[in-house]
């Protein structure tokens, strides 16, 4: 069974993970004060349920999920309620945030664990245990639905992904190494969950130590399902959803449908770790393990936070000099997203600080000179310039008909492009606006129906 | 509030959309190597056909760049001379000009390329055709005798040979294939002995186009940066080296003759010029991959087309230019089939 485990396009930066492994776990000390957003996932916000002055214990649920795409929110720290205030959220918009001042005793409430061994519970009652912990993966998605498997779809292969794919970002990588007891656990956990029939951890070849801790535990009877597929070739974007599976199972899946179509789930490390703990040991989901990109030696520092930290203290604390950045990015320097408050705080979702000093200058500098360089690093096969012109000339419905929407907004196309042209942001845009179309069609006919 | 958080609430971030890397190369560097790879074909032409060449190439270059800052600052448009695209423009005009061709006709034809060629389209990425191939064409319309006037290199004969065969001394090695060919006085081993002659560039004809060694210098410089990819001039060569040896005039196909004849083809003319440069230049081709393959093996048809059955004795140019028009045609046909996509979509 040899197969090609690579795709077309991407870009290869091989140059930037040189120097950047560094596995070791460190814990934070919880800061003074922590702010809790309500909303720490794509969803909807959950409802309050302390007020100011409340005592809370660490692990209490703050804000209980109330729709089905809400999470439980816990609190990380235990103390007093100090505030319920709209704050900035790190990525924009300010929501409601609960502040609580740390008493630093830690006090916690009994953490519950699953009341019998979880190899007889029903996937359904280990769900809602996870659900309970308020388990969100890093693509913010909550897990207790990502595992909900519909009746009508079968899951054939559970995909791990251990993969470092963008530069500079090690947790996934450092959890599976460091805590590879529960990891291990949690992916038997996952398997019965999911009732896959085959585990595989998919990791870089040049990753020696994690290669030889998978193989340390699978030489041991109870972990035999599990195998791992290593890969050559490092190139971004390898961890997307639908780039994973066509590398492994050779299916393509388009926008409209999941990789279960495939036959496919696809769970990064940390979440298989947190499902461990929540089932185990009944811990909910208050502490985040997140890779800080220190600039001056261009090292990386795996830290262990409590949710709700302030990136300004996770900065002091790794003695970032604020006068030598001027940008930080929640996640990669390729998929992260900027972070427009330096005071707003670590959600469930973010997985590393990467903090930069004016690298480009973000406007464009040339007119496109079809260069064909987006195209050939495009993973989806879709002509992004192609797609910017008709963008830019309002020619929505052609731009859908030539791939818009098959789109994984992973931006190649930007980084290549010799004209600076900022691709990305005109297909995120022609997109959003083709949504509004569609939504106010859909408003149009069902107002046409009432009447 | 501390201290700490204050200083930090002043602090103003950027924000922007990812990725939050850029790769360094820039349209101004791809240019720049473009021009670099150039300068092999300028001095083999200046060693063949005198310093004129130079000082043809200088008023190229320069026209081009007055005419575009000029009718930059007429229509009150962002300068864009920056990006270096109007010298290759006139770096490429001069090197596809005969080598002794007046300076005035060189400006007419530079002054064309640039506002004809590009600046009316909107400038660079905007043009459908080649700049510098819209000026000479105009120039072959325009001055056709300067335009066919050649001279031997300074070292050599005009068409190779090392003899004698005075009736038609005057011609380029492409004249004097067809005007032998027209009088039945072909012989291709005369052509193999001045075939060498021809991959130097030690023949007449235009002024950078001649030397197939020099230019192939260039071209590897920028294949190996990346500049342009082999698969359009690859189809395009092969498609005039397979035609000619196909329709070739001894009838047998893989006689020596006839395999002599085909190369001949294609080391002579602008055929490598044309396959590497203005058949490679991005603007005007398609910007899909089987689109530039039908690019070339169009523009290899033309120009055998043209080669064999006009009066113009170098199609390449023309046959360029006809792909160019048809190119948007050609794009539209061959989108690239995205993933996931079904046959209902």
């Amino acid at each position: 069974m040899f197969k090609k485990l690579n795709f077309k396009g991407g870009i290869s930066l091989d140059f930037f993970n040189k120097n950047s492994y560094e596995y070791s776990l460190e814990e934070m000390p919880a800061p003074n004060k922590v702010v809790i957003p309500v909303l720490q996932h794509n969803g909807s916000e959950s409802d309050i349920t302390v007020k100011r002055g409340d005592k809370v214990f660490l692990g209490q649920i703050i804000a209980e999920a109330w729709k089905e795409n809400s999470v439980p929110v816990h609190s990380s720290v235990s103390g007093i309620v100090t505030s319920i205030s709209k704050m900035p959220h790190p990525y924009g918009p300010y929501v409601y945030c609960v502040e609580i001042e740390n008493d630093g005793k830690d006090e916690s409430i009994d953490f519950k664990s699953f009341e019998k061994s979880w190899k007889e519970a029903a996937p359904q009652e280990l769900i809602k245990k996870i659900a309970e912990c308020g388990i969100v993966d890093n693509n913010g998605i909550s897990v207790s639905k990502k595992l909900s498997i519909p009746s009508d779809k079968k899951v054939d292969k559970l995909i791990i992904n251990c993969m470092e794919v963008e530069p500079f970002i090690t947790c996934d990588v450092s959890i599976a190494i460091n805590k590879s007891e529960d990891f291990f656990e949690g992916i038997l956990i996952t398997k019965k969950i999911v009732g896959a029939s085959k585990v595989l951890i998919i990791l870089n070849n040049n990753n020696s130590q994690l290669k030889k801790v998978i193989n340390d535990f699978i030489s041991q009877p109870k972990y035999k399902d599990i195998s791992f597929i290593s890969i050559n070739k490092i190139k971004y974007p390898q961890n997307n959803d639908r780039i994973l599976t066509k590398i492994i199972s050779g299916k393509e899946i388009s926008s409209r449908s999941s990789t279960l179509d495939a036959g496919c789930l696809i769970v990064n490390a940390e979440t298989i770790y947190l499902i461990c703990q929540s089932i185990l040991k009944g811990i909910p989901f208050y502490k985040k393990i997140i890779t800080v990109y220190l600039p001056p030696d261009k090292t990386l520092k795996n830290l262990i936070v409590r949710i709700g930290t302030s990136i300004s203290n996770i900065l002091e604390y790794c003695k970032i000099n604020l006068d030598n950045i001027n940008k930080i990015i929640a996640g990669g320097l390729l998929k992260g997203i900027a972070v427009c408050e330096i005071d707003s705080s670590i959600i469930k979702s973010i997985n590393a600080i990467t903090t930069v000093k004016d690298i480009f200058p973000s406007e464009q500098k040339y007119e496109c000179i079809k260069c064909q360089r987006c195209l050939r690093v495009c993973p989806v096969n879709i002509i992004p310039s192609l797609l910017v012109k008709l963008i830019k000339g309002k020619k929505y419905q052609e731009a859908i008909q030539y791939g818009l929407d098959e789109c994984i907004e992973c931006g190649c196309c930007s980084y290549v492009c010799p004209s600076k042209i900022n691709i990305v942001h005109y297909l995120i845009l022609g997109k959003h606006i083709n949504n509004k179309e569609n939504a106010n069609n859909f408003k149009n006919i069902s107002t046409k129906e009432t009447t | 509030m501390n201290d700490t958080n204050k200083t930090s609430t002043n602090k103003l971030l950027y924000v922007s959309i990812h990725p939050h890397i850029k790769d360094k190369d820039t349209v101004s560097y791809i240019m720049l190597y473009v021009i670099v790879s150039l300068i092999p074909p300028l001095i083999a032409g200046t060693l063949y056909f005198g310093a004129y060449s130079i000082l043809l190439t200088i008023v190229c270059i320069a026209t081009a760049i007055l005419s575009e800052t000029i009718f930059c600052l007429l229509f009150k448009i962002k300068l864009s001379i920056k990006d270096l695209s109007s010298v290759i423009t006139g770096l490429l005009l001069a090197l596809s000009l005969p080598p002794k061709l007046p300076l005035w006709i060189a400006a007419i034809g530079a002054f064309f390329s640039v506002i004809f060629g590009k600046m009316v389209f909107g400038g660079l990425g905007q043009n459908f055709m080649n700049p510098a191939l819209c000026g000479r064409a105009f120039l072959m319309i325009s001055f056709p005798t300067a335009m066919t006037t050649f001279i031997p290199p300074l070292y050599g004969t005009i068409n190779g040979l090392q003899s004698s065969l005075d009736g038609i001394s005057s011609a380029t090695p492409l004249e004097y294939f067809k005007s032998a060919i027209n009088s039945n006085s072909f012989n291709a081993l005369d052509l193999q002995d001045a075939l060498f002659n021809i991959f130097i560039g030690n023949v007449g004809g235009c002024m950078g186009a001649t030397s197939g060694l020099a230019i192939l210098l260039g071209v590897f410089f920028l294949l190996y940066k990346g500049i342009i990819r082999i698969k359009t001039p690859l189809f395009f060569i092969l498609t005039v080296f397979l035609m000619f040896l196909f329709f070739n005039n001894n009838g047998d196909i893989l006689s020596t003759e006839s395999l002599i004849e085909a190369t001949y083809q294609v080391l002579s003319g602008g055929t490598l010029l044309g396959a590497f440069y203005f058949a490679s230049d991005p603007v005007t081709i398609p910007i899909t991959p089987l689109g530039r393959i039908i690019f070339g093996i169009g523009c290899g048809f033309f120009t055998f087309i043209f080669r064999k059955f006009s009066i113009y004795t170098d199609g390449v140019c023309w046959a360029i230019l006809i792909m160019n028009i048809i190119t948007p045609i050609i794009e539209r046909v061959t989108i690239p089939r995205y993933l996931g996509k079904t046959k209902n979509d």
